[in-house]
């Protein structure tokens, strides 16, 4: 009898046919890479974790759809997507800016004291600041490191549209920390 | 070989063209003072971005998933009311206001004896002015309009 550990898929399956041990297992092997993609869209950890908790219920609901033809992180992905951006046009009805948001808990920052959290807060809040749709594309290119091509499949976005706004999103993050690399520069100097 | 387009810079630094593009790239901004500069912008860029690490904080959800799922399932089935229900029963009480305004109608004329029913009508209708106009009589003309049980009240 094999008891090594399910994949995905097999999991999935055991979900669509009632097992919620199947579920939680799903939820624990996921769970900070979901809360981590969430938190870099929403720029929040409170609704990171909604997000997350949102996104597992919803995997629960739409178990028996899922097809083991897809791969799993594809299909997770564009439900984590999907209610992010769902999200912030909620968000954008009450214009809240990321420099408003509450900063990371003070167990998220780097060791590194001041300067690092200075850093981490500055390319924060410009990835934040990038239209909905750059920053889908430039997080999931840059932090996860999916291709255009599954970019494209996670968000139903063509791929050349996926190019368009990875180019544009990062010629506009590389506008707003132009100062910090030049910064860089001169201390490296 | 052409200049790389701007993507192929950014795919370039992060180590992630095919090799033997990798390679042509390389050769290129070996050479191109513009391309080389925009390839040092895009490193300078990627290298910032890296800088904002992640780590989420140390939380089970299981428990939270566990009670949304009991929470969201139970309703479903037992508190809320299906629409045809809600619909039967929005049908019955509005036939019942009817019937009580009906029964309440004709007692109150069966009291105060036959009241002037199609001049308040007409009045009701905004009607005076046409009644004196029409060839055919505003009563008959109205007569097409009015349900047959409410007839039998306004004879």
């Amino acid at each position: 009898m094999d008891t090594g550990p399910k994949s995905d898929a097999e999991l999935m399956a055991a979900v669509a046919g009632g097992r919620t041990a199947a579920l939680e297992e799903l939820v624990r092997r996921h769970q900070e890479s979901v809360m981590a993609v969430a938190y870099r869209f929403l720029g929040r950890w409170d609704l990171a974790e909604d997000v997350a908790q949102d996104v597992f219920v919803r995997i629960h609901r739409a178990a028996a759809d899922y097809r083991p033809e897809a791969k799993f992180t594809t299909w997770l992905y564009r439900i984590i997507v999907n209610r992010c951006l769902d999200l912030k046009r909620r968000e954008s009805r009450r214009p809240v800016s990321m420099a408003d948001m509450p900063a990371d808990p003070p167990g998220d920052a780097p060791p590194d004291p001041i300067d690092a959290r200075e850093t981490a807060g500055r390319v924060r809040q410009a990835v934040g600041d990038l239209p909905d749709r750059q920053r889908t594309a430039v997080v999931l290119h840059r932090y996860d490191g999916l291709s255009h091509r599954e970019i494209a499949e996670i968000t139903g976005w063509s791929e050349s549209a996926v190019e368009s706004l990875l180019v544009r999103g990062y010629a506009g993050l590389r506008d707003a920390l132009a100062d910090m690399n030049e910064i860089d520069r001169r201390e490296t100097a | 070989m052409n200049h790389p387009t701007e993507l192929e810079l950014i795919e370039w630094t992060a180590g992630r063209l095919e090799p033997e593009r990798a390679q042509a790239v390389r050769a290129h901004v070996a050479v191109c003072e513009a391309c080389a500069r925009t390839a040092a912008t895009q490193r300078d860029t990627r290298d910032a971005l890296g800088d904002w690490t992640v780590t989420p904080p140390a939380r089970d959800l299981w428990p939270a998933v566990e009670a949304q799922l009991e929470g969201t399932a139970a309703p479903a089935r037992a508190g809320r009311p299906s629409w045809p229900r809600t619909a039967v029963r929005a049908a019955a009480a509005i036939l019942l206001a009817a019937a009580v305004g009906h029964v309440a109608g004709r007692w109150v004329r069966s009291r105060v004896g036959k009241p002037p029913v199609e001049a308040a009508f007409v009045e009701s209708l905004h009607l005076e002015a046409l009644a004196g106009e029409s060839a055919v009589g505003l009563s008959s003309a109205l007569q097409t309009l009015v349900p047959d049980d409410l007839k039998e009240d306004l004879r």
